[in-house]
């Protein structure tokens, strides 16, 4: 009897400290997020009653070839950010790491951009990447190469907002890859040394394989991340030029704030809600499965 | 588990009953007479000197009538639309507020806007008609205003003394000065590219100018040469490289400081290029017409103020600004003069003197207010349709017939949503 009491106050305890958060995430997000499905069964322009559409929405999404386009987008964007994120973040870690005498100094450079909220980088980098003036154009110029039409261009715009998509976060990714590498015990690479493994064979053997779950971490983020990104296109783009950079998520808010069409945005916002979570399964599925 | 599922079962309930409250309409306050009531007025946060005359016409409101109080708020352009429509969504609109003519319908054609002919009846013959007529929507006045802001194209004087070039009159002629004045650092012109309805606002000349209204008493009017020819010519201009691809309303300061030569925009820079650049030299000249011969044209807007129908006490709102819009001749030429706009009220032209003569308001005066044409209130989705079309026409390789065919499919589809 003495046992179960104090396991049972416990668990008690345990469900008590946790009813703060949970109930936050019941409140600002499950709530509202229910209220955003009862939206989806709507017709609504905010400004006069809703008015019932059952699954109409849902049916529309469908048939709306400007959807399945924007979703495109996403899914090319997501294809080649993700890697090059992987990769980019991972040097970066791997550099810093190698340094350590100037390890303090490059992980503050290379987190700044993280700090800055996504929408200010976008101003910045829509000054930075403009046609005639712009800095990268004049540093190009001054190296006698023609300039780009970084954001003006149908075909060069998204790559742009890749190239911005990672300078905002590499940083970040750089920390978390930089703490999986120091939790490689330093005997390995000895050992590996001794046995007369270069710096490539000991990446292979023993560095990304003891970065098995990092990875799978900043994948699955990467994923997640790609799928929702809106701030700096928002703001550099707007989804143009003849949208070129017109990703899902710009998509919904063009909807629902230019077009005051809030029950067919929240269905899309679901739809994309679904697309996320079968692709966070299927990573999981792939990328832990063999986990022996 | 037990005790597990029975806390979840709770919580999940509370919540679920908590977000049904969030879709309740709160009780309207009672129109008693004699009850303090506090008016919440948003206004699009614009020139410093126009900002400032509200706030004093609204301190001198409250301080003579304590029963109705009105609380002024300045909201950013970026934000207006989206700040007002999610007001409305959680019934926390304001009772007064600044709309433009492009978001007009959005509001008045759903019943959110309380009528005000009862105030505009009395001074109804002194308005120029065409204003009073943009401000109805079947046969009801649903809106004051004050102003019209007139589009022309703006040109660096210096520029073109100095490369020995005429202004402009026809388009053939602007994109020839566009082609002399672009350098790798500077365009020939520059207009709003952002799509929305600013960049409608200032290009529907260019399709009025050829005769297509695109829409007019409810009717498609689009599949015509003269919207393949406006689009044509768009192409054009972005094509050759002279005009800017990335420009918004606000580079007026790239106008000021030369790094476009000519620029597509509207009388109210004429307030702001004289408060921050009072040594630049520039001119205004009507819209260039598509050839020699031809009339211009000019789009005439001008946010107006509604009354919110769904506001605390509509009938004392509309009192208030019945009372600072329209009952003092003196602020309502200070208040039109603040925002560089053309009063839509004959005695307030009258009573502003001379004010007009100076250069360049004259010219919007003489030669392109007699050409004025109102800005058409589109729904949102006829909005995007004709953003649409131009986007492709300025950025991508569509063909033009194609470009109008569709917005002729997706205008149609519009209009019978209705």
């Amino acid at each position: 009897m003495k046992r179960l009491d104090s396991k049972r106050k416990e668990a008690i305890a345990a469900y008590l400290f946790m009813a703060p958060n949970l109930l936050g995430l019941l409140i600002f997000l499950i709530g509202p997020m229910l209220y955003a499905f009862y939206v989806s069964l709507h017709h609504w322009d905010i400004i006069t009653e809703m008015r019932w559409a059952g699954f109409e929405n849902y049916l529309n999404a469908f048939q709306d070839s400007a959807w399945w386009n924007s979703l495109l987008k996403t899914l090319i964007y997501t294809a080649v950010f993700v890697p090059s994120l992987y990769i980019l973040s991972l040097s970066l870690a791997l550099l810093v790491h190698g340094m350590p005498k100037f390890s303090g100094a490059f992980r503050t450079i290379f987190f700044l951009p993280v700090i800055i909220s996504p929408a200010i980088s976008g101003v910045i980098w829509k000054y930075l990447m403009e046609d005639k003036v712009g800095l990268l154009n004049q540093i190009l110029d001054f190296f006698g190469i023609a300039g780009v039409p970084w954001i003006t261009d149908t075909d060069w715009a998204l790559y742009s907002m890749i190239l911005v998509g990672l300078w905002l976060v590499m940083g970040f990714y750089m920390i978390i890859f930089l703490a999986g590498l120091q939790d490689i015990p330093k005997e390995y690479y000895e050992a590996a040394t001794i046995d007369g493994a270069d710096f490539w064979k000991s990446f292979r053997h023993i560095t990304l394989p003891n970065l098995r779950h990092t990875s799978v971490f900043v994948i699955v983020m990467t994923v997640i991340g790609s799928f929702q990104v809106f701030d700096q296109i928002k703001v550099m783009t707007n989804g143009g030029p003849v949208d070129a950079t017109k990703l899902s998520v710009l998509y919904i808010f063009d909807t629902s704030f230019t077009l005051y069409n809030m029950g067919y945005a929240s269905a899309l916002s679901f739809c994309l809600f679904i697309i996320i979570i079968l692709f966070t399964l299927l990573q999981f599925k792939l990328l832990r499965n063999d986990e022996t | 588990m037990k005790a597990w599922s029975k806390f979840v079962t709770i919580a999940l309930s509370l919540v679920i009953i908590a977000s049904m409250f969030a879709g309740c309409s709160k009780e309207n306050a009672s129109s008693d007479s004699n009850e303090k009531v506090t008016l919440e007025y948003w206004r699009i946060d614009s020139s410093d000197q126009l900002n400032a005359i509200w706030k004093k016409t609204v301190e001198e409101w409250n301080t003579n009538h304590p029963e109705s109080q009105i609380n002024l708020t300045f909201v950013p352009a970026t934000e207006y639309g989206q700040k007002l429509a999610t007001a409305f969504a959680s019934e926390k609109g304001p009772d007064i507020f600044n709309i433009s003519p492009g978001e007009f319908m959005k509001y008045a054609g759903t019943g959110v806007i309380h009528p005000v002919d009862k105030w505009v009846e009395k001074s109804k013959d002194d308005y120029y008609d065409y204003a009073l007529e943009g401000n109805k929507v079947n046969g009801k006045v649903m809106a004051f205003s004050q102003g019209l802001d007139l589009m022309g194209l703006f040109y660096n004087k210096e520029l073109f003394e100095k490369n020995n070039i005429q202004p402009p009159t026809t388009w053939q002629e602007t994109l020839d000065a566009a082609k002399k004045l672009a350098t790798d650092k500077r365009y020939g012109i520059s207009f709003t590219t952002k799509q929305g309805y600013v960049q409608n606002f200032e290009l529907y000349p260019l399709f009025w100018m050829n005769g297509s209204e695109l829409i007019k008493d409810g009717k498609v009017d689009v599949n015509n040469d003269g919207t393949r020819k406006a689009l044509q010519y768009l192409r054009d201009l972005m094509s050759s490289g002279v005009a800017d691809k990335s420009s918004e309303d606000t580079s007026i300061d790239d106008f000021a400081a030369g790094n476009t030569a000519m620029m597509f925009t509207g009388s109210w820079q004429v307030g702001i290029l004289k408060d921050k650049y009072p040594n630049f030299k520039y001119g205004v000249i009507p819209y260039p017409v598509p050839a020699a011969g031809m009339k211009t044209s000019s789009d005439a807007g001008g946010w107006k103020v509604v009354i919110s129908a769904k506001g605390k006490n509509p009938d004392r709102a509309g009192d208030a600004i019945d009372w600072m819009m329209n009952q003092n001749l003196e602020r309502n030429v200070e208040m039109v003069k603040a925002a560089s706009q053309f009063p839509v009220k004959k005695s307030v032209l009258k009573a502003a003197g001379n004010y007009y003569d100076s250069y360049p308001f004259d010219v919007f005066r003489d030669s392109i207010l007699p050409n004025a044409h109102l800005e058409p209130s589109f729904s949102p989705e006829v909005v995007k349709a004709i953003g649409d079309a131009i986007q492709k026409a300025l950025f991508s390789n569509t063909p033009i017939d194609e470009i109008v065919k569709t917005l002729e499919q997706e205008c149609n589809k519009a209009v019978q949503a209705k």
